[in-house]
């Protein structure tokens, strides 16, 4: 109390959202740990998957995941409702995941990681055509810049609206639909090259 | 000045959903070359997505929501842990800037600071040194307490 007399910002911040009884556990409001746990449940597994196909490296993947989650219910996040929370995890990810490549530059060595654990795993379970038409998407995907990637994912896989994916990735709606016409141009070509190459070599 | 978006594009993403497009967005995409990339780039993210899904996620054990919430949890209790320790060193200034504080008020009250004629009188140093007193413990209390709103942890109602 006094602490909050004193300082005006933490009475302000006062939101029972993740707090700490006298014996050491956890507080939470019910019905907000209601509303996190079906969440969780619900978009963990796409999430992780966006992050990865992003980084290209598991290892990778597994700490932006957590850390985006340990972020998320830290924040104190006043709810409204689900999309506000994906918005928000999203925009938590993206963050990390440019830090990432941004300190590591790990993309030459995270593709060849990936590129070889993603082979042992098709071989063991695909045909060898198979084998080569997803290494040959991967390859494709690949070739696109990590924000390219996320904003394709976001776009099209996804199905997020230009709003919410201008407040994932903290970017004005205008540039980012420049941004992602940019995008969408880089890859269509792409797929066009390799489809006249298809018909060249057939 | 090439056309970057196309009006119609949020209805063809949708019709891309459905299991057949109608006719009129059909002769659309064949004659707008952004909702032509818009469904090339559509069906092959797709695509992919289904193609690695199959192939990544069958085998990857997420954690549970719990296990989640509990590293989370043992995560926030070690940051403040190290912060605590980290303000360690600020106690013995603040022990003493509470003593310097309470030894100003007493001396100020013995010698009589309101009565003006009396520190007048008083050599130099005496004269100053009960406001120079107040000043010091005054700056020092106002760090110290600011310093210490990060260690303070508030009374939690439970549950």
């Amino acid at each position: 109390m006094l602490s909050s007399l004193v300082h005006p910002l933490n009475a302000a911040l006062q939101k029972k959202d993740l707090e700490e009884n006298q014996d050491g556990t956890l507080y939470m409001e019910e019905n907000r740990k209601e509303i996190w746990e079906k969440f969780y449940e619900k978009y963990s597994r796409s999430f992780w998957f966006y992050i990865y196909k992003i980084c290209g490296n598991e290892q990778t993947a597994d700490d932006i995941f957590q850390e985006s989650f340990y972020k998320f219910l830290k924040a104190k996040l006043n709810i409204q409702n689900e999309k506000h929370m994906q918005v928000y995890i999203y925009r938590i990810a993206y963050r990390l995941i440019l830090d990432k490549i941004r300190r590591a530059k790990v993309e030459k060595k995270a593709f060849e990681e990936g590129q070889q654990a993603y082979i042992s795993n098709i071989q063991k379970e695909g045909s060898q055509s198979e084998i080569h038409f997803s290494l040959d998407m991967e390859k494709t995907f690949k070739r696109l810049k990590p924000k390219e990637r996320m904003l394709l994912w976001l776009a099209y896989v996804e199905g997020y609206n230009y709003g919410e994916i201008a407040e994932m990735t903290e970017t004005k709606e205008n540039s980012l639909k420049v941004q992602l016409f940019r995008a969408r141009g880089k890859l269509a070509r792409i797929l066009k090259r390799q489809e006249l190459q298809g018909r060249i070599q057939s | 000045m090439k056309k970057k978006i196309c009006p119609l594009e949020k209805e063809v993403m949708e019709g891309l959903g459905e299991k057949e497009l109608k006719p009129e967005l059909q002769k659309h995409i064949s004659e707008c070359p952004v909702c032509k990339d818009v469904v090339a780039v559509h069906t092959w993210m797709n695509r992919f997505k289904e193609k690695a899904w199959k192939t990544d996620m069958p085998k990857k054990d997420l954690p549970d929501a719990r296990a989640v919430w509990n590293r989370v949890f043992a995560r926030k209790r070690a940051d403040k842990q190290t912060v605590r320790k980290a303000l360690r060193p600020l106690l013995f200034p603040q022990v003493l800037s509470f003593g310097v504080f309470i030894a100003g008020g007493i001396f100020l009250g013995t010698k009589g600071v309101l009565k003006f004629g009396n520190i007048f009188d008083s050599p130099p140093l005496t004269r100053v040194l009960p406001f120079f007193l107040i000043l010091i413990s005054m700056v020092f209390f106002s760090v110290i307490f600011c310093a210490l709103l990060l260690a303070l942890e508030k009374r939690k109602k439970p549950v």
